[in-house]
């Protein structure tokens, strides 16, 4: 029986950029990634959700550090010499908006095309579902790969930088 | 219209807005005892005439037409044919306002109303007709003239100055008069050009009149459709040259027909301002060497514009944002210097001193590329006195002084509004009326003084009038009657002043046109405190009153205190800081436990710990030999606890809500000189956030 090819992802990226995250690997579209940056300590930002970690100085433009193993409630991380951000753009009508994303470790570059590309399972209740736009399964000589795509729209979103009531933990800000 | 043209589209329309400003500002020069030169005159011409061309190239017809009517009546001004009067500068300064009303709506992408001009049009043939009512002819515009755009450059001059050569009865002998035999060849048709639109090209050029041969047309049978076997021949009266008609009509069909131009001009005796039109009229081929008035394209109203370039101000922000970043780099490579001690080292530190050297020059002139002189925002007063002082009846001379001195662009733009709001109340409350000057012994012309002056790191724009002054005991009986202040309060002067910028605070007995209604001068402060200035009243009666407002030199700088809260920097506007000091435990008093007052001279200033308010765990929660820093917001003074006090430095205040969202409590954040970001307090909010923390501890603590 043939099921149907469920394109829940709207727009399939032609390559990817992949990282770890909690052992996990994660994927973006690469023509959303500005540059990679090794691990700064940024700025704290009073009364802001848990997974963002403060602003940093990008040439003269203030960034905001979104940590998604935070988000993704992952337990195991530190900041080690792996550890880098992921500077992501995206434009709005506003203008160009840029955050950076931590990292464990970068991993690959992919050529994602039709053929290598198969269908997206359903993803279940896991944390911090909103940030992912889905699973992207494709071939990778022999082996099928599967990364999660990254919703790079929703990490970016303005509510997304106001505190959600569960995450209250004063004491994880700015020490 | 494909991108392109809407690129250049935009920049005609500034470039139109421009010469509107200049327009403005020499009809302005003109009153009952001075006359315009020349000079001036022509650059009246020049203005419309350069407006017209480019509405017609972007098919803005509508301005087109109505520029050239402005165009007509100056023509003949400086052709000392009509003289300038009060009624007809009064029509031009009307066109520049239906001319700006215009574009703003076409830049708005809107469809304008162009019948609005009529009646300013009827009042132009007034003038050019000198009182005789003519029928006004209509010519309207050819619309082939952007179908020769493909096979020349059009020359609106010559197009228009046609239509007002065959309008206007005076100029109607040309210089030159041709026969021309034109026979295109049977094959014409095949390389893509048409006769006919080749004679209504000619027709542009001046009169003509002319006659079908048809002695080559072959009988119905054998005529084929695609060969041409017409003839013309053609009378044509003109100013142009022989080698102007074969460029613009028969260019492209020069070997595909047989033609002949002879010229058979007779004699006319030429009127005397026939020599001036000629000389005058803007050169068909821009090879012309006598040309005395620029292409229609260059925006000659004020000269000093003549070596400017666009840049947009995105590329500015840039650059500026990459010049901030070197000064970091730069000084960070300073601080190495006092390490380098050994002689061979000595280039080195030389190299460096001289690096911070450039470095701050390079600094110095990018920020100075934001800057405008404050003449752009000042040039529309005295426009504006001038109707104010006709609609209110009283004679007002406008001083204008250090209009040079040189502004923020975006300050600029954001300070007119609130200028134009004092300056009307100077007017309408400050000066008194004729009659009353006269009785106290004053001149009756009431004079308003504008003045721009950099002082310190600052930029001070003051108001004076000579009128008379703020009537403190007319102030105080209005902040009684409204409950802003209580009977027997004592207050100084300055305080009094400051009671008008409480919101709907009015003391004019009536509301008139112009102002009474006592919006204002609440907004006013607003605004200004929004580009982190202050705004000052000094005032005596019967003699005046001066309003001072004082700005930071550029939007993006700040001057702050930096101070420590646990790990963290902040920073703090000093604009907002009245005093800082080192606590001393004896002078706390607990009003409830988490409600501290400090006992400083005769106040009692509220304690707001910030590390309470940002959840930072501070170095110490004793408040011993911690920092208080005095803020007022709101007339009342406030204390913030900060663990460190360092430097004092100017900061270039970065957004944060451009990547991020709006901080409450935070106004920007800074780039420190490591490279770090430190966060920028708003005082007034965390302040008040801090109040309504206190207001829910005492509720709760009720429950």
């Amino acid at each position: 029986m043939e099921y149907e090819k469920n394109n829940a992802i709207k727009n399939i990226p032609n390559q990817l950029l992949t990282f770890i995250i909690g052992g996990e690997e994660f994927g973006v579209d690469i023509l959303s990634v500005v540059e990679i940056r090794g691990w700064e300590e940024p700025t704290a930002i009073p009364a802001s959700p848990a997974h963002v970690k403060g602003v940093i100085n990008l040439r003269g433009v203030i960034i905001p550090i979104i940590d998604l193993r935070q988000k993704f409630r992952m337990t195991d991380f530190n900041y080690s010499s792996t550890t880098v951000i992921v500077v992501l753009q995206m434009a709005t009508p506003e203008g160009k908006r840029i955050n950076g994303v931590v990292v464990d470790a970068i991993s690959d570059v992919y050529n994602i095309n039709l053929n290598n590309f198969s269908d997206t399972p359903d993803m279940g209740n896991i944390h911090g579902k909103e940030f992912i736009a889905g699973l992207i399964n494709f071939q990778v000589e022999d082996e099928t790969k599967m990364v999660i795509l990254l919703d790079v729209e929703q990490l970016m979103k303005k509510s997304e930088t106001v505190l959600d009531k569960s995450e209250l933990t004063p004491e994880t800000q700015g020490e | 219209m494909d991108i392109d043209l809407k690129q250049f589209q935009q920049a005609f329309f500034e470039e139109s807005l421009e010469l509107l400003d200049g327009v403005e500002q020499t009809l302005l020069k003109f009153d009952d005892s001075s006359e315009l030169d020349m000079e001036s005159i022509n650059q009246l011409f020049r203005g419309m005439h350069s407006i017209k061309g480019g509405s017609a190239t972007f098919g803005f017809s509508g301005i087109a037409e109505f520029t050239h009517t402005a165009e007509t009546y100056l023509d003949l001004v400086r052709n000392n044919e009509r003289t300038l009067v009060k009624e007809s500068v009064n029509t031009l300064l009307q066109s520049v306002d239906w001319l700006r009303q215009t574009i703003a709506t076409l830049q708005a992408e809107a469809e304008p109303d162009y019948s609005s001009c009529l009646p300013v049009k009827e009042e132009y043939n007034v003038f050019i007709n000198q009182g005789e009512p003519k029928k006004e002819v209509s010519i309207p515009l050819k619309k082939e003239a952007p179908a020769t755009q493909e096979s020349d450059e059009i020359d609106l001059d010559s197009l228009f100055d046609s239509m007002v050569d065959e309008r206007d009865g005076q100029v109607n002998s040309f210089k030159n008069n041709f026969d021309i035999f034109f026979k295109p060849h049977q094959k014409i048709f095949y390389s893509g050009n048409d006769p006919g639109r080749i004679l209504k090209e000619l027709e542009t050029l001046g009169e003509m009149s002319i006659d079908l041969l048809e002695s080559s047309i072959p009988d119905f049978k054998n005529y084929e459709i695609d060969s041409c076997n017409l003839a013309w021949k053609i009378l044509l009266k003109t100013n142009f040259e022989k080698d102007d008609i074969l460029k613009k009509a028969f260019d492209w069909v020069l070997d595909e027909c047989d033609l002949t131009i002879e010229n058979i001009s007779c004699k006319k005796e030429t009127p005397p301002p026939e020599p001036q039109v000629e000389a005058k009229t803007p050169a068909p081929k821009k090879s012309e060497p006598k040309k005395n008035s620029p292409t229609p394209k260059d925006p000659s109203a004020g000269s000093k514009e003549a070596n400017s370039i666009r840049v947009s101000t995105e590329k500015l922000d840039v650059l500026i944002n990459m010049v901030g970043e070197l000064i970091i780099t730069q000084s960070m490579l300073g601080r190495f210097e006092n390490t380098i001690d050994s002689k061979s080292t000595l280039n080195l530190k030389e190299g460096l001193t001289r690096l911070d050297q450039n470095c701050r020059e390079l600094q110095e002139c990018v920020m100075r590329l934001r800057m405008l002189p404050v003449s752009t925002v000042f040039n529309r007063f005295p426009r504006m006195i001038r109707e104010l002082s006709a609609k209110i009846d009283k004679k007002i001379q406008l001083k204008i002084i250090g209009e040079n001195t040189e502004m923020d662009k975006t300050m600029l733009e954001k300070l007119s509004d609130p200028l134009v709001h004092l300056v009307r109340n100077s007017v309408d409350h400050g000066l008194e009326a004729e009659h009353i000057r006269k009785q106290n012994g004053k001149n009756p012309q009431g004079t308003v003084t504008l003045s721009a002056y950099h002082e310190g790191g600052s930029i001070i724009v003051e108001i004076t009038d000579d009128g008379a002054g703020l009537n403190k005991k007319n102030i105080t009986k209005k902040a009684v009657e409204k409950g802003l202040i209580s009977e027997n309060e004592v207050l100084t002067d300055e305080q009094i002043y400051k009671l008008i910028f409480q919101p709907g605070f009015s003391t004019a007995a009536q509301v008139t046109e112009v102002s009474g209604r006592g919006v204002g001068m609440d907004v006013v402060r607003k605004n200004i405190e929004s580009l982190n200035g202050s705004i000052e009243i000094k005032s005596e009666m019967g003699v005046g009153t001066t309003i001072r407002v004082q700005l930071p030199l550029t939007l993006a700088i700040l001057d702050g205190q930096l101070i420590t809260v646990g790990h963290e920097k902040f920073i703090m506007p000093l604009i907002s800081l009245k005093e800082i000091i080192s606590i001393k435990s004896q002078n706390i008093y607990s009003v409830t436990e988490s409600n501290q007052m400090y006992h400083l001279r005769e106040h009692y200033i509220p304690i707001i710990r910030l590390y309470e308010l940002f959840g930072i765990t501070p170095k110490k929660t004793e408040l011993e030999n911690s920092f208080l820093n005095i803020v007022e917001v709101g007339g009342k003074l406030y204390g913030l606890v900060a663990d460190d006090l360092l430097t004092q430095q100017q900061v270039v205040i970065k957004s944060l809500d451009h990547n991020y969202r709006r901080v409450d409590g935070v106004s920007g954040a800074t780039i420190l000189g490591d490279g770090t970001v430190a966060l920028i307090l708003d005082v007034s909010s965390l302040v008040r956030n801090a109040v309504l923390k206190v207001a829910a501890t005492i509720t709760s603590s009720f429950h």
